[in-house]
């Protein structure tokens, strides 16, 4: 069993940036959150005219700022927060790293000359 | 001024630019998933059509989120249209709306040029091939590259993979190259 679990990640992976495999069962309707976002996100695509062919022509041809503005400043808010969530997963945040970590910082303050 | 006028007007790049970043921490802490659209592609063919192809045989159940998601797009994208569309028309660039008129475009109406984007113009030759083979380049180039523009743009560049700083730029030049020296010899003609 673990072999073909490894074989069938191993087979998503090809030619794929991520791999999703839910390690949880849901229920058919846990899924709707994603659905949610989901709306967001085409509602804002179209309310931008992301998707005009218009604003794309505009784009390729330097005639516009509004396109590399959205992708400029969505990448921005993308790393900010992978860094973000990145930096709370690895290091697990415990009330006794808190402690520690405050107790650094304000010996910080105070030691610097 | 009520609220559905004011939701109405086209959103500034400000607005739906950081909506759009947001996407992806959204995705990470309500499930842990990595944010990316054209993979559902995949999924639909693992489901639909597997057809004994290596590349699609695996439990596409497992990343049923994603089919959820892109429905949420499709959703959204109807309800955008159809009840917030902007009334006023699209405030375009003067070159660009010259040098489509130049070919033979008048209305710029909507989302993409409806005279040139219709089922009748889809048995024309040049219909056909701005329409069913360009959607096989995007089909191709998606899964040759591993990942669509959003996929790699958005969630690549944010994850800071080089594979997907290679994906962007090269879409860039591939739709510059495009949109200034081919698509022009094509309207044309």
């Amino acid at each position: 069993m673990q072999q073909t679990t490894q074989q069938e990640h191993t087979l998503r992976s090809t030619d794929a940036m991520c791999v999703n495999e839910s390690k949880l069962t849901h229920r058919w309707y846990h899924h709707l959150k994603y659905t949610l976002v989901g709306l967001m996100f085409g509602i804002i695509f179209v309310k931008a005219e992301i998707i005009s062919w218009f604003r794309i022509q505009e784009m390729f041809r330097f005639q516009s700022f509004h396109m590399f503005g959205i992708i400029g400043s969505a990448v921005v808010v993308g790393m900010i927060s992978v860094w973000i969530i990145r930096r709370f997963k690895s290091k697990p945040f415990t009330e006794n790293r808190f402690i520690y970590k405050l107790n650094h910082s304000i010996r910080g303050i105070f030691m610097e000359p | 001024m009520t609220f559905i006028d004011w939701i109405k007007q086209p959103w500034p790049w400000y607005v739906a630019g950081p909506l759009i970043g947001l996407t992806v921490p959204t995705l990470l802490i309500i499930g842990n998933k990595s944010f990316g659209i054209s993979s559902s592609f995949r999924h639909v063919c693992a489901a639909c059509v597997p057809a004994n192809v290596p590349f699609f045989k695996y439990d596409w159940k497992k990343e049923i989120w994603n089919l959820f998601f892109v429905l949420g797009i499709f959703l959204g994208g109807i309800i955008a249209s159809q009840w917030l569309s902007n009334p006023e028309p699209i405030e375009l660039n003067e070159k660009l709306v010259s040098e489509l008129k130049g070919y033979g475009l008048s209305n710029i109406d909507g989302l993409l040029p409806n005279e040139w984007f219709n089922w009748s113009a889809l048995a024309t030759g040049k219909g056909f091939f701005l329409m069913v083979f360009g959607g096989f380049l995007v089909g191709f180039g998606t899964r040759y590259a591993g990942g669509c523009t959003s996929g790699h743009a958005i969630m690549g560049l944010s994850t800071l993979q080089w594979p997907s700083l290679v994906a962007t730029i090269c879409f860039m030049i591939g739709g510059i190259v495009m949109a200034n020296w081919i698509l022009p010899f094509i309207l044309k003609n």
